[in-house]
């Protein structure tokens, strides 16, 4: 269906933050706040008009459109800047701007005395307008927009307090590490183009693509997932990323931005299952991830950085849903995921707010009972989320990705070789389930850590901080996005005849896998009892250790057991490290001598100055002409007529 | 000839123009002599009023008369094309479109001049007349189809512009330059004039659909040989003459002497205006008169000859703008570097296939380097009154620091700059691209590549006034001369918005320029 209003759900944020970002400055602060928040509030409210429009419509037809208008057409190339609202596009619109909301919200209590207030909700509206882009596209080059969009606003977040070199480090190297995934993601678009001559994904999803096409497309747009989604091997600017103020931390690396990865493979499940080579691929990435992150959460000291780990973790099983072909259950994990790790980011927010900037695990320790309640317990709630103790969101989302990449046939044609006879890719699956339920027991184990560590047992930090909880403004969205992590459980239920399911919702939205029909290799409910087992499993670890009353001691524990294993995982594993010494400084090297070989000796000292010499050198021969002499100016017009008549008439 | 009063209609906005010259004219005759204020003597406000306080009316007066002469050009466009004039000259879409670019550039050279000239006390009737005297003839340029009412115009446009460029009476310079272009532009006119006197002698015509004729009967060798060598020899005397007023190499010595002495304000309407003017005639003469494919891009041909042109021009100017250090001498040879850019478009209009996209890039380029250099010289207006008034030329020096005293001046000559080095999101880079895809299309890949490679030189005299606006400390903390920066400023706010426009959303004036190749009336 055609509409005409779509476009201002994307726009009123944008307006929001040209108004902010050009005369915020001037405006009195609660003037900003309401252009902040009423046009990210009033974008939400037409997408819900829009949601309720689309979740009467039937099934395939289920989708508003707008063509906004042609943004450029050359040649064959026709670039609409057109807008699809579909229960895909539509329910993550609701997310990025009801989450959006409450973080806007929130941010008012954290932020309202940095005297830079007013260009962090510029940012702010500008980063929710480009991501309502990026997800309202119906091409991939407005996709693209919105896509280099929300990266300019990470990178100014992140970097948002500047005058701090490791923040603003911080900022560049999300960007950089970002403009790398980017590249792959353009020059997938530049593959698809040349082999199709379409962008839109209403003409590339009939559009016939052989094999070799499909893949190369699929696998450099996946580049850029890596990139934007923050997996291997391009991860690691995520957890420097929390650089940036905490609700930047909720809102763009964790609940929305981060996911756009994970959106644009699931928005692009047609030309994925086209590659199932490349799908094998996301998922095995995605589980190596979702296993690394988690791991070396197990070590973090710092409360943000255990969460970002875990974003990268929790963002590696959306991968493996999407890249077995359950993209239902890949886009519904990210769903229920911007909710509770919203929720956690926001807590640790107030945590961080109410110890005046701490943000070290070990000098926390009993804030439940030292005034943060309402933190307490809407952290209690998303850790029960995120870890599945109990069967809420988290539970039965990441046991839905589980269990389907047990089930799925997506890679039961595959070759391990080319060659025919070699061992088929069948053993995928269940490996990515195995790997998937022991990184669910290490994230039930740090995830309770962090909550032992920081809310539980005896306050550690020094006697001249006194914790308290943060204003109504802070608490109320927490309040509400754990309401939403346990009520979030009702899209993601099992059972295949409830009709409010997100994979219900969503039916006919996603390709099919060429693999057929998920087998059944586990009865439902064993994988239930499995899954809840190895979630009590990781607490029952983290209370042995972290019990209340014992403080740090898990931590020294460990380190006795093995400190060789403990110090590398609290360094990350050393990837930051292997990084610098692989990329960074080879990069460096290269550089320098470039710049001294080829750029300062050979470039400058014989190109630009001997062409600048040889420029001269003919300057000065034709200033010889332009003197300033009219007869000359006159006679070498003469010559010039002169010749072009000869050349006209003689030569031919 | 029979003269039809409706034919008028045809020429509206040369018209208009015409009489708001006439206009600004006689009202000078009621006003207090300001003669005193004006001379060679250098600037003395002995009156209480500011000087030319009682002629502020002239510069809006102006700007509503090339307004409606606009308004007149854009009416008209979706109108069907008509002869006027029992032939002489035409109404087409062409020519709406290039006196819509004309007139468009004369109101924001209105807006750029005003605080100029009064901040030098120079305030005078005859400049606003002079402009519309000559963009009257601009848009008759664009609408002649005989040689004759070609060589009229061309002398309406030019002698107003030599007195322009004379305009400021202070030092040698202004006068030295205007009676360099004039001495010049005189032998050009000779030139031209010989090769119209050939056609007449071969087609016993000077009507452009007359020597289409007889080249279409040449080219098909029913003429003999006698006529056909006149007939070639016409075509080059004709597009000589016009290679002098677009500024190609060789015909381009003038061009910087003249930039250069010439008030900025008139420099920038020069660059832009006249250009479109010359350009417009050059392509009724060529594809007019000379048209017939086969000719064109046969042995004998112009489109060779173009190319030749083109390759010169782009490679000459934008090898000489490298060492210049006055802004002014370096835009002058950026602006014969671009017409070399815009002889690429004529050049490719020589076969019949990629004559259209030919046209339409070229009236695109036209309009954007029009937008981009009366922005870019109503920057050096602003920077040029302090230095104007002490009687020096300007130097990259006294750009250093810019964006510290004017970051809204700095920012727009950076945009500026960067158009014309051809860079998005700018109107300057669209149009490079219309250009360019018109010469792929038309088999001109090398000169192309030439384009492309020389406009990346480009980049480096682009650049270096944006590295002195904004990295080079400040050597004099002087802010520019003070007094109605409104009216430049909203010239050039709207060089910037036209420039951003057509770089965004090109569609939209592609479309226009469309509407003219469509109804190009041969």
């Amino acid at each position: 269906m055609e509409v005409s209003w779509l476009y201002l759900i994307p726009l009123l944020p944008l307006l929001g933050a040209a108004v902010n970002g050009l005369v915020g400055r001037f405006l009195p602060k609660a003037w900003l706040y309401a252009v902040a928040l009423l046009v990210v509030l009033l974008s939400f409210c037409i997408g819900l008009f829009a949601w309720f429009e689309v979740a009467r419509l039937p099934g395939e037809s289920a989708q508003l459109r707008q063509l906004v208008y042609t943004w450029f057409s050359v040649g064959s190339l026709r670039v609409d800047l057109g807008l699809t609202f579909d229960r895909l596009s539509g329910t993550l619109v609701l997310v990025v701007t009801g989450v959006g909301f409450l973080i806007h919200l929130y941010s008012v209590g954290y932020m309202d005395e940095d005297p830079a207030y007013w260009r962090y909700f510029a940012y702010l509206n500008l980063f929710v307008s480009m991501m309502l882009l990026l997800v309202l596209a119906d091409n991939l080059v407005a996709m693209f927009v919105g896509w280099e969009g929300v990266g300019l606003c990470s990178y100014l977040l992140v970097g948002f307090w500047y005058d701090d070199e490791t923040k603003a480090y911080a900022g560049r190297k999300a960007f950089i590490v970002n403009r790398i995934g980017d590249f792959g993601f353009l020059i997938g678009i530049f593959v698809l183009y040349f082999y199709t001559g379409q962008v839109g994904f209403q003409a590339l999803k009939v559009a016939p693509l052989s094999l070799g096409v499909a893949s190369a497309a699929a696998a450099l747009l996946f580049v850029g997932a890596t990139g934007k989604s923050a997996q291997l091997p391009l991860y690691v600017w995520l957890p420097d990323a929390m650089a940036g103020p905490t609700p930047v931390s909720a809102l763009i690396h964790a609940a929305t931005m981060v996911t756009a990865g994970v959106y644009m493979v699931a928005r692009l499940s047609f030309l994925y299952v086209q590659a199932p080579g490349v799908m094998a691929v996301v998922a095995t990435i995605g589980i190596l991830t979702a296993l690394l992150g988690a791991v070396i959460g197990t070590a973090q000291m710092d409360i943000k950085r255990v969460l970002a780990y875990s974003t990268v973790s929790q963002l590696g099983y959306m991968f493996v849903g999407v890249g077995v072909g359950a993209f239902a259950a890949g886009t519904a994990h990210l769903i229920t995921h911007s909710f509770f790790k919203a929720c956690l980011f926001l807590g640790s927010g107030a945590v961080i707010h109410g110890l005046h900037g701490e943000q070290d695990l070990s000098r926390m320790g009993g804030l439940r009972r030292a005034g943060l309640k309402h933190t307490a317990a809407t952290f209690f709630v998303a850790t029960v989320a995120i870890t599945g103790v109990l069967p809420i969101s988290g539970f039965f989302s990441k046991d839905e990705i589980l269990a389907q990449a047990l089930n799925t046939r997506a890679f039961d044609f595959l070759t391990v070789l080319p060659d025919p006879g070699s061992p088929r890719l069948s053993f995928l699956g269940p490996t990515i389930y195995l790997v998937g339920t022991l990184t669910a027991l290490i994230t039930s184990f740090y995830m309770w850590r962090c909550y032992l560590l920081a809310f539980e047992g005896e306050y550690r930090g020094p006697a001249e901080v006194h914790p308290h909880e943060a204003p109504w403004v802070m608490t109320l969205p927490v309040w509400i996005l754990a309401a939403l992590s346990v009520v979030g459980a009702l899209i993601v239920l099992p059972g295949h005849d409830l009709r409010f399911t997100w994979e219900h919702f969503t039916e006919g939205l996603f390709a099919r896998t060429r693999g057929g029909a998920p087998a059944e290799r586990l009865p439902e409910l064993v994988a239930f009892g499995i899954a809840l087992v190895v979630a009590w499993a990781g607490f029952a670890t983290a209370w042995s250790l972290y019990a209340p009353g014992r403080a740090l001691e898990g931590d020294e524990r460990i380190a006795r057991v093995s400190p060789g294993l403990r110090k590398a995982l609290a360094a990350s594993l050393y990837v930051d490290a292997l990084y610098d010494r692989l990329v960074v400084k080879p990069l460096w090297a290269t550089a320098r001598t470039l710049w001294r070989v080829v750029d300062a000796t050979l470039i400058d000292g014989l190109l630009v100055n001997g062409t600048a010499q040889a420029v001269a050198s003919v300057g000065s021969v034709l200033r010889r002409f332009q003197n300033g002499d009219v007869q000359r100016y006159a006679a070498v017009t003469a010559v010039g007529v002169l010749i072009l008549v000869y050349v006209f008439l003689v030569r031919g | 000839m029979n003269f039809n009063p409706s034919d008028l209609q045809g020429v509206l906005p040369a018209l208009i123009l015409a009489i708001g010259a006439l206009v600004l004219l006689t009202s000078e005759v009621f006003l207090r002599a300001s003669s005193a204020l004006a001379s060679g003597s250098g600037p003395q406000g002995h009156s209480e009023r500011p000087a030319g306080a009682d002629r502020r009316y002239q510069a809006w007066l102006a700007a509503v008369f090339a307004a409606l002469g606009l308004w007149a050009a854009v009416a008209q466009m979706g109108d069907p094309a008509a002869p006027l004039f029992s032939g002489a000259a035409v109404t087409d879409g062409f020519a709406r479109v290039i006196a819509a670019v004309v007139c468009g550039a004369l109101v924001l050279s209105c807006f750029v001049s005003f605080g100029y000239l009064e901040a030098l006390r120079a305030t005078r009737g005859e400049y606003y007349a002079l402009a519309l005297f000559s963009a009257s003839g601009m848009c008759l340029l664009g609408q002649a189809t005989d040689l004759i009412v070609i060589f009229i115009s061309l002398e309406v446009m030019s002698l107003a512009v030599y007195c322009l460029s004379a305009y400021l009476r202070r030092g040698q310079r202004p006068a030295e330059a205007a009676f360099k272009y004039f001495v010049l532009g005189s032998f050009a006119a000779a030139i031209f004039l010989y090769g119209a006197a050939l056609a007449y002698g071969a087609t016993g015509s000077t009507r452009l659909a007359d020597v289409a004729n007889a080249v279409r009967l040449a080219a098909s060798g029913g003429s003999p040989a006698g006529t056909t060598t006149l007939l070639f020899a016409a075509a080059a005397l004709l597009a000589s003459g016009f290679a002098f007023k677009v500024a190609a190499v060789p015909f381009h010595m003038w061009v910087p002497d003249v930039y250069d002495g010439a008030p900025a304000p008139v420099t920038g309407f020069m660059a832009a205006a006249v250009k479109v003017a010359a350009f417009a005639t050059l392509v009724r003469i060529l594809v007019g008169g000379f048209g017939e494919p086969s000719v064109a891009l046969g042995p004998h041909g112009w489109q060779k000859l173009v190319v030749w042109l083109s390759a010169l021009t782009m490679l000459l100017g934008n090898l000489l703008a490298v060492p210049q250090r006055s802004v002014k001498r370096m835009l002058a040879y950026s602006s014969i570097a671009h017409a070399g850019y815009l002889l690429v478009a004529v050049a490719a209009m020589a076969g019949a296939q990629p004559r259209a996209d030919a046209l339409e890039g070229l009236l695109f380029y036209l309009a954007a380097y029009g937008a981009t250099v009366i922005g870019a010289f109503g920057v050096v207006a602003l920077i040029e009154r302090k230095d104007a008034l002490a009687g020096a030329g300007d130097d990259l020096s006294s750009w250093a620091g810019l964006s510290e005293r004017h970051p809204g001046l700095a920012a727009a000559m950076t945009l500026f700059m960067v158009s014309l080095a051809g860079i998005p999101p700018t109107a300057g880079f669209m149009a490079k691209v219309t250009v360019f895809r018109a010469a792929i299309a038309a088999d001109l890949v090398p000169l192309a590549v030439l384009g492309v490679l020389t406009s990346v030189a480009g980049l480096y005299y682009y650049l270096r006034v944006v590295v002195y606006v904004y990295m080079v400390p400040q050597t004099k903390a002087e802010p520019v001369a003070g007094g109605h920066l409104i009216a430049a400023g909203i010239a050039l706010a709207g060089c910037a918005a036209l420039v951003l426009w057509m770089g965004i959303q090109p569609d939209t004036f592609a479309r226009l320029a469309q509407s003219a190749t469509t109804s190009f009336a041969r």
